[in-house]
């Protein structure tokens, strides 16, 4: 099955995208994100998973997260530039596939069916992500 | 959005053309609402953007919390444009606000037309849900 950031393109479509991309491989304690990098490449976890880690105020290390395979990291990032904010390291053996910020948009720049398609993609990763984040906030105030 | 440059004052039509934003101006119809009206309550099916001319809205929960403001040009709704979600929030007006209406139907038809522009609205919905969950974090901080 495709990642949900591929969902809703053709068979050519893929293809096309995964040209740009590349497949990494992580073993359990492997860092893949640090805080602080400047990436903006997209993140697509394809199986395994992952926890991410930030620093408190206090300088402990708190899990916030466990991400697993269908997750997409970096949206964020992807559509506003800013320092990643937290580590990111593999639970179990982990693959993930990067799509490097240059060659996606400059693939989508000439592509605008397929830019309607990955940034359609992205806004549900946003949407579900600030439903959930809502729902916490909304908890918290209970 | 990093494939696009602003051209329109607008959040949602922020990287359209002046053609394009004239097509969906076409679809748009304006509402005004006093200080304190209630524009949605929460649980509502969502079916329009709604973008603010001019004033400010509240995002408001059920227990009175403020989850968040709009401010003139920013849209509020573009959620339920991508997920069937009842309304988590009531939408109240802090000033005389002024609203241009765009049906979720209506935006269908206009992005259909060109993906062209399927692709720039999708991009300015981009944004602002990006800048919806920095300021959620904020609140949360």
């Amino acid at each position: 099955m495709e990642h949900p950031l591929l969902r809703y393109l053709s068979d050519s479509e893929v293809a096309m995208i995964k040209a740009i991309a590349r497949e990494v491989d992580f073993e359990a304690g492997d860092l893949l994100i640090q805080t602080g990098e400047r990436s903006r490449d997209l993140v697509c976890i394809d199986s395994g998973s992952v926890a991410v880690m930030v620093q408190t105020p206090d300088g402990q290390v708190k899990q916030v997260s466990e991400l697993g395979s269908g997750s997409l990291i970096g949206e964020m990032n992807f559509v506003i530039p800013s320092r990643r904010t937290a580590d990111v390291v593999a639970v179990t053996p982990t693959r993930i596939t990067v799509f490097p910020y240059l060659g996606l948009t400059e693939l989508l720049k000439g592509h605008p069916v397929l830019a309607a398609k990955i940034f359609q993609a992205i806004n549900e990763a946003l949407a579900t992500k600030y439903l959930n984040m809502l729902a916490k906030t909304n908890d918290s105030g209970e | 959005m990093n494939i696009y440059i602003r051209s329109q004052d607008r959040d949602l039509c922020k990287y359209l053309d002046d053609r394009a934003l004239g097509d969906l101006n076409r679809f748009v119809r304006e509402a005004g609402y006093p200080i304190g009206a209630v524009i949605c309550k929460q649980g509502e099916r969502i079916d329009s953007f709604l973008v603010v001319i001019e004033g400010e809205l509240a995002l408001v929960s059920t227990t009175g919390k403020t989850l968040g403001h709009v401010y003139t040009g920013e849209m509020v709704n573009e959620l339920h444009y991508l997920k069937d979600h009842p309304a988590p929030w009531e939408i109240r007006a802090v000033r005389p606000t002024r609203v241009a209406v765009i049906s979720f139907t209506d935006m269908n038809s206009f992005v259909d037309k060109d993906p062209e522009r399927a692709a720039r609205i999708q991009a300015a919905i981009n944004d602002s849900l990006c800048l919806k969950n920095i300021r959620l974090t904020h609140l949360e901080n």
